[in-house]
């Protein structure tokens, strides 16, 4: 339609908190965004509300309706739902059942059945220019007839790409590989055989009493510290980091326990100064650092002010710097973060409530529970 | 002793609500039982909105004996599947992609309960994912935002970033028009 349109992305982390879709629809307004999607379910009372309230006349604000008819949510500010008929969709299926007639298949139900729709409002829709309508009208008759297929995140058994959970993992190389990894000091044996084995798109809390051994773990991962004896394989191969700076080349990223930010600084400087001591900071336009910082803070949904100084930042936002700062710094770097193709299964995927997503280029995809971020010892991104 | 027998059956009767006035209880006579489970609150505007209507659809059409159950947890969804299997349930219409590990798990327990998954991505003999095709309605809805859009850009904003939600969402980029 218009190739040239920029669309500003943010996911809430959850369904029904009205606050945060309006706080999201705000900031998007500010930005600039003068139409407002939604797939976010009740949140969207908060979209509404926030077009609502910065619409004008000489530049009016619109939101679209999702997943049901809502044109009669918000008559002034909807001008039309993508609907899904979910009452016709499950009588279909329960009439297959009836019929014994539902194979153990996945089952598709789109506009072709009448069950997915794009319902405009007729309060608003003369607002829509009729050779628009009229297009949108050819697109819907040419994805019934099927002579336009839209495409979809293949995400079901079966479809490309999605490999079946249960089996034996095969084609799926993990992203890090502990082999009976052993570490002494001294007389002291901190580890003993330790191995680990982590997929793309996992999340893994390590969890262990004082003196068991986690940090160490990590460090021999971090390549803070060299392992007596064992294999440490990242992205399949063997490959034992001798130092931090080769463990991030790798794209492996460790966030501390106690923070390594330096209060007096911004945000920006922060990153700028992790950027800097992997080797591309001196020379780099901070006006570059502040724009990449921006775009991941974005994709990731991990918020941030850049100009805020760290020493008033809370302990969360102080995380999600250094998060940031880890990434940031994989992502200048050739061969690693792109490289780790698409999460895992959806079955290894975990999704609890109140829990937000992290997204990676690659497409990998962790995600945490704010209770398991604030219990692991340490947090890493698979 | 007898308390912890009478429990759990009360909390089956407190939790299985029948749909706008239809049994509570199923059938004895051979008639269509279907259940619906829900996670989240039927009072909101999209995904979960209009599951009266739902309900009354499939029995008045099929005159099947239908109920609702509103499940929170993993734990709560493994439990509601063992008591619908155990009741003889036919057809179990979980309604979200969190569902789908709960309904692999029961679905060898009860080989004739049929169990679909709205949103899922995992197939079993008895476990059907249901797929939305919602990309095909977001596409139009970015064909009319990408049209009527002044400023050059659009806003979307999601709740959580699952893959049935992100599927929808990436085609709804008002980019890739005809």
């Amino acid at each position: 339609v218009n190739p040239g349109v920029t669309v500003l992305e943010t996911f809430t982390g959850n369904w029904d908190d009205v606050a945060a879709a309006k706080e999201a629809a705000v900031a998007q307004l500010r930005r600039g965004a003068d139409i407002l999607i939604h797939n976010v379910d009740a949140g969207s009372f908060g979209v509404f509300q926030a077009v609502r309230e910065s619409t004008t006349a000489e530049a009016p604000r619109y939101a679209m309706g999702m997943n049901r008819d809502q044109n009669d949510v918000a008559p002034d500010v909807i001008l039309g739902s993508a609907v899904i008929r979910i009452p016709e969709a499950f009588l279909t299926v329960a009439r297959r059942v009836l019929a014994g007639d539902l194979p153990a298949e996945p089952f598709y139900v789109g506009e072709a059945q009448d069950v997915i729709d794009f319902v405009p409002n007729p309060g608003l829709e003369e607002l829509i220019p009729t050779d628009l309508l009229a297009r949108v009208a050819a697109a819907r008759d040419s994805i019934r007839s099927g002579e336009l297929v839209v495409p979809r995140v293949p995400f079901v058994e079966g479809e490309e790409g999605v490999e079946v959970p249960g089996g034996t993992g095969e084609g799926v190389t993990a992203s890090v590989e502990l082999r009976e990894l052993r570490k002494q000091f001294g007389p002291v044996v901190a580890l003993a055989g330790a191995s680990l084995t982590a997929f793309p798109g996992e999340v893994h809390a390590l969890l262990g009493e004082n003196g068991a051994g986690k940090t160490t773990l990590l460090n021999l991962l971090d390549g803070m510290l060299a392992p007596d004896s064992g294999e440490i394989r990242i992205q399949g191969s063997n490959a034992s980091p001798r130092s931090p700076r080769e463990a991030v080349a790798l794209g492996v990223g460790l966030v501390h326990q106690h923070f390594t930010l330096v209060p007096r600084f911004t945000v920006l400087e922060n990153v700028a100064l992790g950027l800097g001591s992997r080797g591309w900071g001196l020379g780099w336009p901070m006006s570059d650092v502040r724009e990449r910082l921006l775009a991941l803070a974005e994709e990731t949904g991990l918020g941030v002010d850049p100009d805020a100084p760290v020493e008033g930042l809370e302990v969360s936002a102080r995380q999600r710097v250094e998060i940031l700062k880890v990434l940031l710094s994989r992502s200048r770097d050739p061969g690693s973060g792109r490289a780790h193709g698409r999460a895992g299964s959806p079955g290894r995927w975990s999704a609890s409530s109140g829990s937000s997503g992290v997204w990676r280029p690659g497409g990998a995809r962790s995600s945490w529970s704010p209770t398991s971020w604030t219990r692991c010892s340490r947090w890493r991104i698979g | 002793v007898v308390l912890r027998k009478v429990l759990p059956a009360l909390v089956i009767l407190a939790t299985l609500h029948g749909c706008g006035g239809g049994a509570d209880a199923p059938s004895q006579d051979g008639s269509l039982q279907v259940a619906l489970l829900t996670s989240g609150p039927v009072s909101d505007a999209g995904w979960y909105a209009g599951r009266t209507r739902v309900c009354m659809v499939i029995r008045d059409s099929l005159g099947a004996r239908v109920s609702h159950q509103q499940t929170r947890t993993p734990a709560e969804f493994d439990e509601a599947f063992v008591e619908l299997g155990s009741a003889g349930y036919d057809l179990v219409f979980a309604h979200g992609f969190e569902y789908q590990d709960a309904a692999i798990r029961a679905s060898a327990r009860f080989p004739e309960m049929t169990i679909v998954v709205s949103g899922g991505g995992r197939v079993a003999a008895n476990v059907i994912p249901l797929i939305f095709r919602l990309e095909e309605g977001s596409y139009l809805a970015g064909m009319v935002a990408g049209g009527m859009t002044r400023t050059g850009t659009v806003g979307m904003v999601g709740g959580v970033a699952i893959p049935p939600a992100v599927g929808p969402s990436g085609p709804s980029r008002p980019g890739p028009g005809p």
